[in-house]
C-alpha cells in the first residue's frame, strides 16, 4: 500500500453495495480512517460486522470504492502486489486464523524474520518482548489448534501487533477479550500504528470498551439487520 | 520457522527411507552377484564384479532405485499432506500475513530433498555392497579387505563427479514436481487430492529418472 498522497485516508469506502446471491444488494454508510486515528463501528449483527471486517481486511471486492492509504486493491493476477497489501493490513477476528502447525512465538519470528528483516536472535526478543508486555507468554509455546476461543483471539492480536501493520481490524474484540487485556491490546496497537497507521475495531456495543480508547465511533445501524448471511469472501458478489 | 522445518524434513526422509533402501541394496547386491556367477558367467566383458557394480550398479541403477523408494516413502506422501493443507485452507493465514507459502513452506522441503538424497545414496550402494559381498563369499573366498581394494580402484573420479550432478538433479526434480502439483490443488477440492498425488509422484519419477539419463549421455 504506497501512500496515495498527503491527506489520503488509511482506509475508506464509499458508495459500497454489498452484493449476495439470492438477496438485494445493500447500500453502506460511507466509513474513513484517518492516519493516528482509532475508529468504533458498531452494528448488532455479527454476520454484518464479519462481512465488514472482509471488506477493511481486502478479501473481498464489492462495487464501489474502496481505498487503502488512497489506493484500491492490487490486481488479482498481482500476486507479489497482493502480498505486499497483505503486510501492511492485520485482522483478527473469528473468521481470520494463525498458523497451523506452528506455536505462536514461531509464528511471530517467522513474521519478524521474513516481513521485517531481522535477525533469529533479534526476533525471538522482539517476540517475547511483545508477549511479555501484553501478558500472554503462557500462549507462547501452546499448540494453536488447541487454543480456546478468547486465547486464540488474543494470540491473533500478538501476531498483529508485532507485525506492525499500517491497519489493524478487529473484528469483536469485546466478546473474546476482557477489558484488561482489550486495554493493553488497543494501547499497543494504537502506539504501533502511531501517526500514520490506523486501527478500525468493528463491534456491536459500545458500553463495555475502555475509556478513552477511540477518536470517533460510528454508527452502521443503517444497515438493516439480517441482510446479510455467510462470513467468506466467496459470498461477496459485486453488487 | 523454516530452518526448523527442513531440518526436520531431512530427518524425516531418512527415518522414512533408510529400511526400504537398505532392503533394495542388499536385494540388488545379491542379484548382481547371482547374475554375474550365473548368466554372465560365460559372456565377455568387465573381468570383475566390482567394476559392474561401480560402473552400472552405483551410477545408473541405485539411483533410479532410491528415487522410486523416496517416492514412495516422502514424495507421496508429503506431496499428499502439502494439497491436503492447501485444500483445507491452511495457506490461507500464511498470505494473510504478507508470507508466500512456497517459501516457507515448498523450499525448505525441495532444500531437505537435495541435503538428504547424498546420504540415501550412500546407505543403498554400502547395502549394496554389503550383498554383493555375501554373495561373492557364499560362491567364493574372497576376504573383505581385497573385496574393497577392488571397489575402489574401479571408481574414476569422473564418475563421482557425474554421480554427484546425478544426484543433485534428481533429488531437485523429485521434490520441485512433487511440491509443484501439490501447490496446484484449488482450496476445497478434496476431490482431487488422490489424482494431484498421483501425478506428483509420476512426473516426479519421470523427471527425476530423465535427469539421471541425460546425465549419463551427456557425461557418458
Amino acid at each position: 500500500m504506497a501512500d496515495g498522497g498527503p491527506g489520503a485516508s488509511v482506509f475508506s469506502w464509499r458508495g459500497l453495495l454489498l452484493g449476495q446471491a439470492g438477496r438485494p444488494a445493500i447500500p453502506l454508510p460511507d466509513l474513513a480512517v484517518w492516519p493516528g486515528q482509532a475508529l468504533l463501528a458498531l452494528h448488532p449483527d455479527q454476520e454484518i460486522l464479519a462481512a465488514l471486517a472482509l471488506l477493511a481486511a481486502g478479501q473481498a471486492e464489492p462495487q464501489g470504492e474502496l481505498l487503502w492509504q488512497g489506493r484500491g486493491l492490487p490486481d488479482e493476477c498481482d500476486f507479489q502486489g497482493r502480498l505486499r497489501f497483505a503486510r501492511r493490513l492485520a485482522l483478527v477476528g473469528p473468521s481470520s486464523g494463525l498458523l497451523p502447525n506452528a506455536t505462536l512465538f514461531q509464528s511471530m519470528c517467522l513474521d519478524l524474520e521474513y516481513n521485517q528483516g531481522a535477525f533469529p536472535g533479534q526476533a525471538g526478543r522482539l517476540a517475547m518482548g511483545c508477549l511479555e508486555a501484553l501478558g500472554l507468554t503462557a500462549l507462547a509455546s501452546l499448540d494453536p489448534a488447541g487454543l480456546s476461543g478468547p486465547d486464540s483471539y488474543a494470540a491473533q492480536a500478538a501476531l498483529a501487533i508485532s507485525r506492525r501493520p499500517t491497519l489493524f481490524v478487529l473484528e469483536r474484540p469485546l466478546d473474546l477479550l476482557g477489558p484488561g487485556l482489550l486495554g493493553r491490546v488497543l494501547g499497543a496497537m494504537k502506539e504501533k500504528a502511531a501517526s500514520v497507521g490506523a486501527v478500525l475495531v468493528l463491534g456491536r456495543l459500545a458500553a463495555g470498551y475502555p475509556e478513552g480508547q477511540f477518536d470517533r465511533i460510528l454508527s452502521l445501524e443503517a444497515i438493516p439487520s439480517k441482510s446479510w448471511r455467510g462470513n467468506d469472501e466467496t459470498s461477496i458478489l459485486n453488487g | 520457522m523454516v530452518r526448523r522445518l527442513m531440518l526436520a524434513q531431512v530427518l524425516e526422509i531418512f527415518w522414512r527411507s533408510f529400511l526400504l533402501l537398505s532392503i533394495f541394496g542388499l536385494m540388488m547386491g545379491v542379484l548382481w552377484t547371482v547374475i554375474w556367477f550365473g548368466v554372465l558367467e560365460n559372456v565377455p566383458g568387465p573381468t570383475m564384479l566390482s567394476g559392474l557394480l561401480i560402473t552400472v550398479h552405483l551410477q545408473e541403477i541405485t539411483p533410479i532405485l532410491a528415487t522410486m523408494a523416496l517416492i514412495m516413502t516422502y514424495g507421496g506422501p508429503m506431496a499428499l499432506e502439502v494439497s491436503l493443507s492447501k485444500c483445507s485452507g491452511e495457506f490461507r493465514p500464511l498470505v494473510l500475513m504478507g508470507i508466500p507459502p512456497e517459501h516457507v513452506l515448498a523450499f525448505p522441503r525441495i532444500i531437505a530433498l537435495i541435503l538428504a538424497f547424498p546420504g540415501l545414496m550412500l546407505i543403498i550402494n554400502l547395502a549394496s555392497m554389503l550383498g554383493a559381498f555375501w554373495g561373492i563369499t557364499q560362491a567364493i573366498d574372497l576376504p573383505l579387505v581385497e573385496y574393497a581394494s577392488d571397489l575402489f580402484l574401479a571408481m574414476e573420479p569422473y564418475m563421482m563427479f557425474m554421480l554427484l550432478v546425478k544426484i543433485l538433479l534428481i533429488s531437485s526434480a523429485l521434490g520441485f514436481f512433487c511440491l509443484y502439483n501439490a501447490f496446484q490443488i484449488p482450496v476445497g477440492a478434496f476431490r482431487r487430492l488422490t489424482g494431484l498425488t498421483r501425478r506428483a509422484m509420476t512426473e516426479a519419477f519421470f523427471y527425476a529418472t530423465l535427469a539421471g539419463v541425460l546425465v549419463t549421455v551427456f557425461y557418458g
